[in-house]
């Protein structure tokens, strides 16, 4: 059974925290493993960037993909974790305030919104549903996909989940086919407007549901921009 | 396909009665782990439109590790009227048929294809619906619509593509978990302890979640008597389960109202998912009366005759 930490208690436990000064963790023993296991993954993430990356200039972005990746993996193969666990912001806070506060404090400082207080903003939760919603075969066929994306994609992709919740065959086409997309055209704004079209088709068609199904469908959101200059 | 799609006609009143839309009550069952099909109850909440509680009478299922079957059969009268003038599509078009469930609760959203309509179907066209969701997925509220949209898009169809939701046939939202729609039961296996007890390990009932974690019913299917509970039968089976099961809720209740937050409970300022909503939702939705210990003990006895 999962741990949850409710908003209000994360609250009083952040005010008291000293300022600049990374959290230690909280946490009951059994998540000392699973902790063992995310400080480990962050360890190797760093390594693995310092050897592939270090000309980067987006390391933070970087970072959140590779770090995102293993956790993702460790969450999922050794813990059993879910779709709905991933769901319930109580979990996130309590991994996040708990087991991996100086993690948190590594990327983010001590901005409360990364740990407990914007549900959409806290920072494992975001990273995993990017990795959950862009997932592709394998961890290093995901990476390879979204290599080429920043934060703002983070941001564009799980913010804009809609009142209704995520369509995952949706947002993982639109990964994967953007992804080659936007080796071509490096246009930074591109990924935002077919974000944008797809909120507003969706309000009318159900892309699993159109003629060649969802792949057919991000063809036509993508192609969209091709076929429309004065858009682009 | 980007504008022609805005200017399609709808399901509205009107055409929703002439097709004569006939469903069947919205049935659930799960695959336990003996690979055993149970059923579980989906009932409409008090008050509330549209609004249904699913409950497992054998309160077993969890939606965190067993998979929802929802079945369904549905029968549109006159489906003729769905084509050509006042109708949705054209009489060369294929009108599907879609189940959807979605939920921000569990940030998903799926949609199904369950069936399809052509204009030269008889009447009283049958569609029977079977959906499996699989575990891991439902949490809170989830919504389940069945819809019509444009299945095959005929040559003489202008204003819509294939994939348009041409209407909603009906949707209800369904509430699991985190609306206390189990009882949080522990099951242990030790000769040597009694048959029941209550664990209670409550600091703050507004915050603290209904789960095994901080409150539980332990069943003892090691006692020499666990035979008699008839547990795999299910509550509304075994009337010394329903009895366990009543006294361990009072237990808990009576536990609860010893603290400071009594009050803001029966406000309903808990979280979601807490004790304190659970208790909320017991008082308010199956009147049980939290008054006294007696009229609380008759009360839930009360419900539960009524519901198992």
């Amino acid at each position: 059974m999962w741990k949850t930490l409710s908003k209000t208690d994360a609250r009083k436990e952040f005010l008291t925290w000293e300022p600049e000064k990374a959290p230690e963790p909280n946490c009951e023993d059994k998540y000392m493993d699973l902790r063992k296991r995310l400080i480990e993954a962050s360890n190797l993430t760093t390594q693995f960037l310092d050897k592939n990356e270090s000309d980067s200039r987006k390391s933070d972005y970087l970072y959140d993909l590779k770090f995102g990746l293993e956790m993702y993996n460790i969450l999922m193969n050794e813990y059993k974790f879910t779709p709905r666990l991933a769901a319930n912001d109580q979990i996130w806070i309590y991994l996040s305030m708990k087991v991996v506060p100086d993690l948190v404090y590594k990327r983010w400082g001590l901005s409360e919104s990364r740990y407990y207080k914007q549900s959409r903003r806290i920072w494992l939760k975001t990273i995993w549903w990017y990795i959950h919603l862009s997932w592709t075969n394998s961890i290093d066929e995901t990476y390879q996909i979204l290599r080429g994306f920043t934060t703002d994609e983070i941001v564009q992709l799980v913010e804009r989940s809609g009142p209704n919740g995520y369509r995952i065959d949706v947002t993982r086409e639109i990964m994967c086919q953007f992804s080659q997309v936007q080796m071509n055209k490096q246009s930074r704004n591109l990924f935002r407007r077919i974000m944008k079209l797809n909120t507003a088709r969706i309000k009318i068609v159900e892309p699993a549901l159109t003629k060649g199904g969802t792949k057919y469908y991000v063809e036509e959101l993508i192609k969209y921009f091709d076929e429309s200059p004065r858009n682009n | 396909m980007s504008s022609a799609i805005m200017f399609h006609k709808v399901l509205d009143d009107q055409l929703f009665q002439k097709i004569g839309y006939m469903p069947q009550p919205l049935k659930g069952c799960y695959i336990n782990e003996f690979f055993e099909e149970n059923e579980l109850s989906i009932e409409p909440l008090e008050g509330q439109e549209k609004v249904y509680q699913l409950t497992d009478p054998k309160v077993h299922w969890d939606p965190e590790i067993h998979n929802l079957i929802l079945s369904q059969e549905i029968v549109i009268a006159n489906p003729v009227f769905l084509f050509n003038a006042g109708g949705l599509a054209t009489t060369d078009s294929v009108i599907g048929v879609a189940f959807r469930w979605y939920s921000k609760d569990s940030a998903q959203y799926n949609v199904i294809q369950v069936g399809e309509i052509s204009y030269f179907d008889v009447s009283n066209k049958v569609i029977n619906i079977n959906v499996e969701i699989s575990e891991g997925n439902l949490r809170g509220k989830v919504t389940f619509d069945i819809v019509l949209y444009l299945a095959k898009q005929g040559l003489l169809m202008k204003n819509a593509v294939a994939g348009t939701v041409l209407g909603v046939l009906e949707n209800k939202q369904i509430i699991f978990d985190g609306e206390s729609s189990m009882f949080p039961i522990v099951e242990i296996n030790d000769p040597n302890k009694p048959l029941w007890w209550v664990n209670c390990d409550i600091d703050e009932p507004l915050y603290d979640q209904f789960t095994e974690d901080n409150v539980a019913i332990v069943i003892n299917t090691g006692h020499k008597n666990s035979r008699y509970l008839k547990i795999e039968k299910g509550i509304g089976s075994s009337p010394i389960l329903m009895e366990i099961i009543a006294t361990g809720l009072q237990i808990i209740i009576e536990k609860v109202k010893e603290s400071g937050d009594w009050q803001q409970i029966l406000s309903n300022k808990s979280e979601p998912g807490s004790i304190g909503q659970a208790i909320y939702y017991f008082v308010n939705t199956f009147n049980w009366d939290v008054t006294s210990p007696e009229n609380l003990a008759k009360s839930i006895r009360e419900d539960f005759d009524k519901r198992f």
